[in-house]
């Protein structure tokens, strides 16, 4: 003769109460176990993300944006470099080279910091393969321009490079920005999945340990059975615990986006859409191409719609400019949320103009040989002056970015084990608490 | 660069560059860091640490920066120019305070660029509170484009400069156009060279055909292969700091290498006297104000650099030490005060037009720990 079937024997140990004792702190241990189950996943996966945000796909996101700046800026220094003539600028050949090389340690960093994200890296192996070939044309076009009768081929190369680095910025690098902005949405996302069913699990936990301990005293007519009023209080906190967690870190995050990651997007779009315009200026210069100078002056409004003046500027310090310019810079100017932002802001609105205004020099300048020495001499020293503040509002956004995440993350790193704890403690006591009981009929 | 360098000092160098590299990075102990996004407000009191004769001083008459802006800010200001060079910053200020841990007692100091670049590899420098800066947008973005700190976030350039060659055509009875001049055995033992191992083994590259932007070991060693001939040859007199202008005037160097900030002074005295980019070129270096971590007011610190960055302000500090201001508008600024100041306006020292910035080279390529290295070397050939 075997052992009796299951619902037998729990038919049999309901009868004695005891047994019924033991059949409430199995199901509620049940309870508990899902719950510490489901606690370990939620909160592992909400850790997870958080902290894969915070290493992985927000630096991605920010290294990305510097790739634009040093782009820009390698770009500006090869131009000026060539424009300056045979024999080049070395200060500008310099620059050119630390921007190029600056470029190439970044595609590596953000290569590293992507790990197995095949989306990331599958731009990436283009943008290496798009930045050696315009290395090379950079060459090209140096090499050819010392040649007194080739400047007609080493304009050629110079204009493809030129091209090349504003499709590597407007395409390769929009795309992986895109991306990037997807990884870190996904992480997100990912988040609060699976907290819900949580803390679903877990107030079902504390419903049957109530409901335990309500038999208990109708039972034994004992108001309080300390372990399990223990174990409820256990649990309770891990509950309170994993929610406070997950809404504080939540809260971080979405100060991360607003005050960070918002005005990353924007400037960096801002640095896209300046260097956009000197790209094309640059090539007008060179090719005395209408079509480029309507391009340049089509950037140059993204940039800013109207013009920046002194009031503008004030107005963006005191952070009253209510999107003026307008364009990118407007936007910027009302996603500044600390006096130093508005103050970069302002500044890279100022040189902004400052560069506008010697675009406009280098226009009415009386001869292509003029307008070369402008392009060469103020016009890049402004230039440059905007994208070095483009870098320091990028700079102030990374750093505020970057704190945030940390700060998230901060907030869900000892979750996991706190709540796992708390509830493992509150497995204990409530089985000590029916064993107490229990005990009282041997 | 190093307006008060001594012998001793630059002998020092070396012990102390060793004692930079050796030390960990990242010590930053328990300083605190300024609030970000911020400054807040000013305690009242600003204290600045720089190197000596670099600001313009009361005269009668004229108050000096330190003065002016006391009273323009209500700051009471302790202005130290105790900073004698970047030896004594190392050893005196950074070593035994900030890397420390410790805060260095001042609110700003200005360490010449390669320090400061290592003192923000460490984490040692606030950012620069840029909302009480408005007049940061006259700076010159050639110097704001430092591979180490994009978008100059936690540094501010204080004065730039760069090092020719001033000679004595009394002297040298033929006119000095290169730095292979120097090296002409007619001049044996009457040569001056100035002390800083960047500006030296700059020239001798730019000699050997090398280009110091792009220095590596080798051509840094093999201009320190030829400064060794040179020196066992005895053509240089000696290796010297700001002592150089005395040996020039009292005729114990027919020709030198040195700073364009002396040539101005000189200029005005010894008119006779000659300072000139060298053809193979010059090289150019800049100080820069920093916030270093623990300063008590970092509010007051931004009122200063925007009280410097005023062009009739820095032009008033141009026409004191002589170098070349990073303020935009300072010539136009020179020409409005008119008299000695605006003569000062068309000095190509002052003002070097884009074709001799064309031929002005800033030392860059090497690792701070590779440059340990050949500094120990410059050393104990220099000090020989």
């Amino acid at each position: 003769m075997g052992p009796a079937p299951l619902p037998d024997r729990v038919r049999a140990a309901a009868r004695t109460t005891p047994g019924r004792y033991r059949l409430w702190s199995v199901a509620t241990a049940i309870a508990l176990i899902l719950a510490i189950a489901a606690a370990a996943f939620a909160t592992s996966r909400m850790r997870s993300a958080t902290q894969r945000a915070e290493s992985t796909s927000g630096p991605v996101l920010v290294a990305t944006q510097q790739l634009v700046a040093s782009l820009a800026e390698a770009d500006a220094a090869a131009s000026a470099a060539f424009l300056s003539g045979p024999t080049e600028d070395p200060e500008q050949r310099r620059l050119y080279e630390q921007a190029l090389a600056r470029s190439g340690q970044q595609v590596e960093e953000i290569a590293s910091l992507a790990g197995g994200d095949q989306a990331i890296r599958s731009v990436l192996t283009r943008v290496s393969f798009q930045l050696t070939r315009y290395a090379g044309l950079i060459e090209a076009a140096r090499a050819t321009n010392r040649i007194p009768t080739a400047s007609a081929d080493a304009n050629a190369y110079l204009v493809s490079a030129v091209k090349l680095a504003d499709q590597i910025v407007q395409g390769d690098v929009k795309t992986l920005t895109d991306v990037a902005q997807a990884s870190l949405r996904r992480d997100q996302d990912r988040r609060p999945s699976g907290l819900l069913i949580a803390l679903v699990v877990l107030a079902a936990a504390l419903l049957v340990l109530g409901a335990g301990q309500a038999m208990l005293v109708r039972v034994s007519r004992r108001i309080l059975n300390v372990p399990l009023v223990a174990a409820t209080l256990l649990s309770l906190a891990a509950l309170a615990w994993a929610a406070l967690a997950a809404q504080r870190s939540g809260t971080a995050l979405d100060d991360a986006e607003r005050d960070g990651y918002d005005s990353i997007v924007v400037t960096a779009q801002l640095g896209r859409a300046g260097f956009g315009a000197k790209a094309a200026e640059t090539l007008a210069v060179i090719t005395g191409d209408a079509a480029q100078r309507a391009e340049a002056d089509a950037d140059a409004r993204r940039v800013a719609a109207t013009a920046v003046t002194p009031g503008v500027v004030a107005s963006i310090r005191r952070g009253e400019a209510g999107g003026a310019p307008g364009g990118l810079i407007g936007q910027a100017s009302e996603a500044a949320d600390s006096p130093r932002e508005r103050a970069a802001v302002a500044e890279l609105a100022t040189r902004w103009q400052q560069y506008t205004d010697t675009v406009a020099t280098l226009r009415a300048a009386p001869s292509p040989a003029a307008a070369r020495t402008i392009a060469v001499g103020p016009a890049n020293t402004a230039f440059n002056g905007f994208n070095f503040s483009v870098q320091a509002v990028l700079g102030q956004n990374r750093d505020q970015f970057l704190a945030g995440l940390d700060s998230a993350a901060d907030r869900t790193a000892s979750v996991p084990a706190g709540v796992l704890l708390l509830l493992v403690g509150a497995l204990l006591a409530m089985l000590w608490g029916y064993q107490l009981r229990i005990n009282r009929y041997r | 660069m190093n307006p008060a360098l001594t012998r001793r000092r630059f002998l020092a160098t070396a012990g102390a560059l060793g004692a930079l590299a050796a030390l960990p990075r990242c010590t930053q102990g328990g300083l605190t860091s300024a609030p970000s996004g911020d400054a807040g407000r000013s305690t009242g009191e600003l204290r600045m640490l720089n190197w000596p004769l670099y600001v313009d001083v009361d005269a009668p008459g004229a108050p000096g920066s330190v003065t002016r802006f006391s009273a323009q800010t209500r700051t009471r200001m302790e202005y130290s120019e105790d900073y004698a060079d970047n030896v004594y910053g190392l050893e005196q200020v950074f070593e035994p305070k900030l890397y420390a841990g410790e805060a260095t007692g001042w609110d700003i100091i200005v360490p010449t660029y390669w320090l400061v670049a290592d003192l923000l590899s460490r984490g040692l420098l606030n950012e620069i509170p840029l909302e009480r800066v408005p007049n940061h947008v006259n700076l010159d973005p050639t110097l704001l484009g430092t591979a180490w700190d994009p978008g100059a976030r936690f540094h501010l350039p204080w004065q730039a400069g760069f090092t020719g060659i001033t000679y004595n055509p009394a002297l040298t009875r033929r006119e000095i156009k290169s730095f292979s001049d120097l090296l002409d055995p007619a001049f044996r033992g009457r040569i001056g060279m100035v002390s800083e191992m960047r500006e030296v083994l700059g020239f001798l590259m730019l000699a050997n055909g090398d280009d110091p932007s792009r220095a590596t070991v080798a051509t840094a060693n093999a201009a320190l292969d030829r400064l060794e001939a040179v020196v066992r040859t005895g053509q240089v007199t000696r290796f010297t700091g700001d002592e150089y202008v005395d040996a020039l005037k009292s005729g114990e160097f027919a020709a030198c290498l040195s700073w364009s900030g002396g040539a101005v002074g000189l200029d005005a005295e010894r008119p006779d006297l000659k300072f000139v980019i060298p053809a193979e070129g010059g090289i150019r270096w800049f100080d820069s104000m920093v916030i270093p971590k623990g300063a008590e007011n970092v509010a007051a610190a931004g009122d200063w650099m925007n009280f410097a960055y005023d062009p009739a302000n820095a032009a008033r500090i141009t026409t004191a030490v002589g170098y070349v201001s990073p303020v935009v508008g300072v010539k136009e600024a020179l020409l409005r005060q008119g008299g000695d100041a605006a003569r000062l306006a068309g000095s190509p020292v002052l003002f070097p037009n884009d074709e001799t910035k064309r031929r002005l080279y800033f030392w860059a390529g090497t690792t701070p720990a590779e440059e340990v290295v050949l500094q120990r070397r410059f050393t104990e050939i220099t000090g020989s």
